[in-house]
């Protein structure tokens, strides 16, 4: 039985942490990244793409932040589960984001083995 | 011809008219009165030439018949007069008897007296000649006169004046003239008394207001004492004895300055240039004249009856002026009124008199009543300057009350718009101390956040750098690896933490609502038993809590703001040692200004204070502890936000910051009561 690959979308302004990302999942073979470096790249990358986990920056230049981005993807007829993270850890931003409709909200830097842990958590329930 | 008509028609009008002849002689022994009128018993010859002797006016035609008056109204004339008397003694008694001439501006009077032809006694006399002349020391001519029993003396007198002048003679009882010249006296020297006073009165007024008003009162008053010193003989006798130029034309010199002084006096303070702008060029011309008489009486005396006319019509002048203000009802004219009516009136008759217009005896006029009406014009005037100078006085305090008042609103004013303008300034304080809040915490805020993702990217890179080391099958390496990774993890999450700090102020969102507010005490007590190992080794902790205060505070913010408080009250003992006061309690009414936001306040608070007795701090630092990065730390041991966040948490939810420090040995120490409104 072929295992389903996890479609991970990465959505990150900073190339650098975008690549960090892409490099923490290098080595996983389950999880098939995506990548996106703004809000509405990552949203139309969402509709077309269909991920099963979106992980995204809260803080984001354009149009879209990482909190809207969560609210339309998670209003959207075929939603998927939502990472956030983000510099800003108070309880204040917490919430905010998981008011967004968030599964999970992480302050940076988020420790790498239990980022893959939890997207590999979202691909098992899937 | 026409000038003796007028004389006559004023005779009929106002003397009685009864003319009697007079007696050729006069018996003493018929005559028991202390004083007879000798009019009607003199017997009159003018020596127009000047040129007859005694002897031939022993042969001369006297004129005897006078009209029965008291005195002989000679007026002015450059005739001398002889006048004879003669009064028989049929008692069987010598009698002493004086012969008076009271009239004390005769320049030269000659005194023959003769018995049975035999000239007994001569006396020459007169204000022209020395005052030790006269044969009784008077201000007027008296001559005491010894009649034996049973004769008949023959007295003739030579008068001659320049002046205007009478004759009124009178025979006196000594002891009767020695009471009248008593009772002259004592009235002149009351007069005088009157009128030194009101010198010295008005002296002081004139020294006090320095106003010439006064002054040109004051000369009225010392003139009008000249004209009466010389007019009633005194100056001859006593002012000026060698002066007689001053007797012969004292009452004309002074008189002239006296009107002078009124027309000023009554020209200003009726303001009669504006009432009466008509009689402006005559006030002019009457000054300028009165003025110039004097001198054209030094030049030449026989300007002296057109003198006389002038003080006449300048008395009429005066007395018109004054009527007219006061019906135009001038409030100074009805003073002035009353106290020239009764002197113009006098010197008008006095005038009239002098230059020969009215003949009958004005004595009465002329002398006492005028000198009474001047002493009387002296006190109403006086007493009007007096009046003047307390409704003057009146009106300077009502104006500087006006004044005061005027001066009090504009003081009021000008501290109403002092304190708008502090206000101003507090508030423009306020603004500008929050704009540079806030460009300093976007910066911060800017700043963090790209370094914190860097950081993120050395972490995160290093974590996989730790991922691959983990691979190696060479120990040694790997452990070096593992090391290395571990010692930039270590100090990369050290500055991760100060950068999450500096965000979580910059970042700071108003604190609106309260996430999760436990009571007060409880989150006090956990911080306590957090901070227990740093601060109970050394520092006393004293507590002081009401526990029915609670603070509407997220217990999250209540513990990072006492955290800090206790931190700074530890850090500012001497070796940290000393003592810490907490207190919670419930404040009603507080006054005061906020330290940090300069506030006025005044309401009802919750009052957290974190107190120390440490080193304290000066009003300079004061000034600037709620500044971002504003730390009196060593440089590791502070990051200078500690109580600007305290301070924008506290703000956030409408409280206030007060900060009570000394740095002086009694009560060091600092005191952060931190007031919270009670919701």
């Amino acid at each position: 039985m072929t295992e389903k690959k996890i479609k991970l979308l990465i959505v990150e302004d900073n190339e650098q942490i975008r690549e960090l990302f892409r490099r923490t999942f290098i080595r996983e073979p389950q999880v098939e990244v995506l990548e996106a470096k703004n809000g509405v790249d990552a949203f139309k990358k969402f509709q077309e793409l269909q991920p099963d986990v979106v992980l995204s920056d809260v803080e984001m230049p354009g149009e879209i932040d990482g909190i809207s981005l969560c609210q339309k993807i998670k209003s959207s007829a075929n939603p998927c589960h939502v990472i956030l993270i983000s510099g800003h850890g108070q309880q204040r931003n917490v919430d905010m984001g998981m008011e967004a409709g968030a599964d999970a909200y992480k302050v940076k830097p988020v420790n790498p083995i239990e980022l893959i842990r939890i997207v590999k958590s979202f691909g098992d329930k899937d | 011809m026409k000038q003796h008509f007028i004389r006559l028609f004023f005779l009929m009008l106002i003397t009685q008219c009864s003319v009697s002849l007079a007696n050729d002689s006069l018996d003493l022994n018929k005559s028991l009165q202390p004083s007879v009128s000798l009019t009607n018993y003199l017997g009159i010859l003018e020596d127009a030439s000047q040129q007859l002797s005694l002897a031939d006016v022993q042969n001369s035609q006297f004129k005897t018949d006078f009209p029965k008056q008291e005195s002989i109204n000679l007026s002015f004339t450059s005739s001398a007069y002889w006048l004879r008397l003669i009064i028989d003694n049929s008692s069987d008694q010598p009698q002493e008897k004086i012969i008076e001439l009271d009239y004390p501006l005769l320049k030269y009077v000659d005194f023959y007296w003769q018995i049975n032809d035999k000239n007994i006694q001569t006396i020459h006399t007169g204000f022209a000649r020395p005052f030790e002349n006269r044969a009784y020391q008077s201000k007027i001519f008296a001559f005491p006169v010894q009649f034996p029993a049973h004769s008949q003396s023959v007295i003739y007198l030579r008068v001659a004046s320049a002046n205007s002048f009478f004759i009124e003679a009178k025979l006196w009882d000594p002891m009767a003239f020695e009471h009248k010249e008593r009772n002259d006296y004592a009235t002149q020297a009351i007069y005088f008394g009157v009128v030194l006073a009101i010198i010295l009165f008005n002296l002081g007024l004139v020294l006090f207001l320095k106003e010439l008003d006064y002054f040109i009162h004051l000369s009225m008053i010392i003139f009008i004492a000249l004209v009466f010193i010389a007019y009633r003989g005194l100056g001859a006798e006593f002012t000026w004895p060698n002066f007689p130029y001053l007797t012969q034309t004292g009452v004309l010199d002074f008189g002239a300055i006296t009107l002078t002084a009124h027309l000023l006096f009554i020209n200003r303070l009726l303001d009669t240039q504006r009432i009466i702008p008509r009689f402006d060029l005559i006030f002019k011309l009457l000054i300028a004249i009165n003025l110039t008489m004097p001198f054209l009486l030094a030049f030449d005396f026989t300007w002296a009856k057109s003198t006389n006319i002038l003080h006449f019509i300048t008395a009429v002048f005066i007395l018109t002026t004054t009527v007219i203000a006061a019906l135009q009802k001038q409030r100074n004219a009805y003073f002035l009124c009353l106290g020239f009516s009764i002197l113009c009136l006098g010197i008008i008759l006095t005038e009239l008199h002098s230059v020969g217009i009215l003949s009958l005896n004005f004595k009465i006029y002329s002398l006492n009543t005028l000198q009474i009406a001047s002493a009387f014009e002296l006190l109403v005037l006086t007493l009007f300057l007096t009046d003047r100078y307390r409704f003057i006085q009146q009106e300077k305090l009502q104006t500087d009350s006006l004044l005061k008042l005027t001066h009090d609103k504009l003081q009021a004013k000008i501290e109403e718009h002092k304190a708008s303008v502090n206000q101003q300034l507090t508030l423009t304080n306020q603004v500008y101390q929050m704009q540079k809040l806030e460009s300093v915490t976007r910066l911060t805020s800017g700043i963090a956040h790209d370094f914190n993702n860097i950081l993120v990217s050395i972490v995160g890179y290093n974590g996989l750098n730790t991922t691959t080391a983990l691979a190696y099958q060479d120990e040694s390496l790997k452990e070096d690896l593992l090391f290395n990774s571990q010692q930039i993890n270590t100090a990369s999450l050290h500055a991760m933490k100060l950068i999450q700090k500096m965000m979580s102020y910059s970042s700071r969102h108003p604190v609106d609502k309260a996430i999760e507010v436990r009571p007060t005490i409880d989150v006090i007590d956990e911080i306590l038993i957090m901070l227990r190992p740093g601060l109970r080794k050394t520092c006393q902790v004293n507590t002081d809590l009401d526990h029915d205060c609670n603070i509407q505070i997220d217990a999250t913010h209540l513990g990072q703001i006492l955290t800090n408080l206790l931190v700074n009250a530890r850090d500012a003992m001497p070796n940290q040692t000393g003592e810490i006061t907490i207190s919670l309690k419930k404040i009603m009414s507080h006054e005061g200004i906020c330290t940090s936001c300069a506030q006025d306040i005044k309401a009802d608070f919750i009052e957290l204070s974190v107190s120390d007795n440490g080193s304290g701090l000066k009003a300079s630092v004061i000034k600037h502890i709620f500044d971002p990065f504003f730390t009196t730390k060593e440089i590791d041991k502070g990051t200078g936000l500690g109580l600007y966040t305290v301070n924008g948490m506290v703000h956030d939810l409408d409280g206030h910051i007060v900060v009570e420090s000394s740095t002086s040995q009694a009560n060091k120490g600092s005191n952060f009561r931190l007031l919270f409104p009670v919701k």
